[in-house]
């Protein structure tokens, strides 16, 4: 799959910033990862900026990482209950 | 796998929930059978669990007691790959490498300063540090020639502001300067990158606009 970085740049100028949130990672995903330029870094950074800002990593009082994103859904876990 | 909790691994959303699912049940087993000795997460994983990122790496890199880790993975229906190290759930498309047994870059001072991530009550995962693997995905770019680590290096880096726990820069160059490794110079290119990065961010005020939408 090709990427057109160009276009994703212009995307979230012109602000479709759903395409980058959501696709910052499935685009990597769908591009094995690669990242070839600069410019894909780039992008990438921004993809990642827009996620940490959107899903901000919270402590909890003994200083344990939260991550959002990676957060159990306690209805569905009904292992742990 | 126990059918239940083949169900709810199914049931994740996303790729990247079911795999730290997944390893808090596995964490949780192998302390139980183990008692004293643990499983953390190295590697690419790591990099995903940091970014909150499905980027989707094919294996979930290891360190954990290689019997118990092989025994309760066979125990649950993972099949064992040619390598010997590497299991395969194919119905989940979980694959799992065991990198090691031992700490950390075999050094205690990286071993104790794991994180511990949270995903419920009671239900853990052990990555390592970020600078840790940063200081591992330099070592890859400049040694193994992997240049796409050193872009993992810069989001890791990057995404890290939004923690209230910032990057240990001291202990980051301090690492980089060992012999072992000797990345101090790759490091002082990432964090270049990075600022360089987030200046032409700075200059851009729509962008910065988007992100303010997007708080939570």
């Amino acid at each position: 799959m090709n990427i057109d970085f160009d276009q994703l740049e212009k995307n979230v100028l012109e602000n479709k910033r759903r395409i980058i949130l959501k696709g910052g990672a499935d685009l990597f995903r769908k591009n094995t990862g690669r990242i070839r330029s600069k410019e894909d870094l780039m992008c990438l950074l921004e993809a990642g900026c827009l996620k940490a800002k959107a899903y901000p990593v919270r402590r909890n009082s003994k200083g344990e990482m939260i991550l959002p994103l990676l957060l159990v859904d306690d209805k569905k876990d009904q292992l742990n209950k | 796998m126990e059918a239940e909790l083949e169900k709810v691994l199914i049931n994740c959303k996303t790729e990247l929930q079911k795999n730290a699912l997944f390893l808090a049940y596995l964490s949780r087993e192998i302390e139980a059978s183990d008692p004293g000795k643990d499983l953390t997460i190295v590697g690419g994983s790591a990099v995903e669990f940091y970014t909150q990122g499905d980027y989707s790496t094919k294996d979930i890199d290891v360190l954990a007691p290689k019997e118990t880790l092989f025994k309760v993975l066979k125990r649950w229906g993972f099949i064992p790959l040619p390598d010997k190290r590497t299991w395969y759930f194919p119905k989940l498309d979980i694959r799992v490498e065991w990198v090691g047994r031992g700490m950390v870059n075999d050094d205690i001072i990286a071993h104790k300063r794991r994180e511990l991530v949270s995903l419920k009550k009671g239900l853990k995962i052990s990555i390592i540090s970020r600078e840790d693997i940063i200081i591992d995905r330099l070592v890859c770019m400049k040694w193994q020639n992997r240049t796409d680590d050193f872009n993992w290096a810069v989001l890791v880096f990057t995404v890290s502001n939004w923690d209230e726990k910032p990057i240990d820069i001291k202990y980051l160059l301090q690492r980089a300067k060992e012999k072992q490794f000797d990345v101090e110079d790759v490091v002082k290119k990432m964090i270049t990158t990075a600022r360089e990065f987030q200046n032409k961010k700075r200059k851009n005020e729509n962008i910065e606009d988007i992100n303010d939408e997007y708080r939570l």
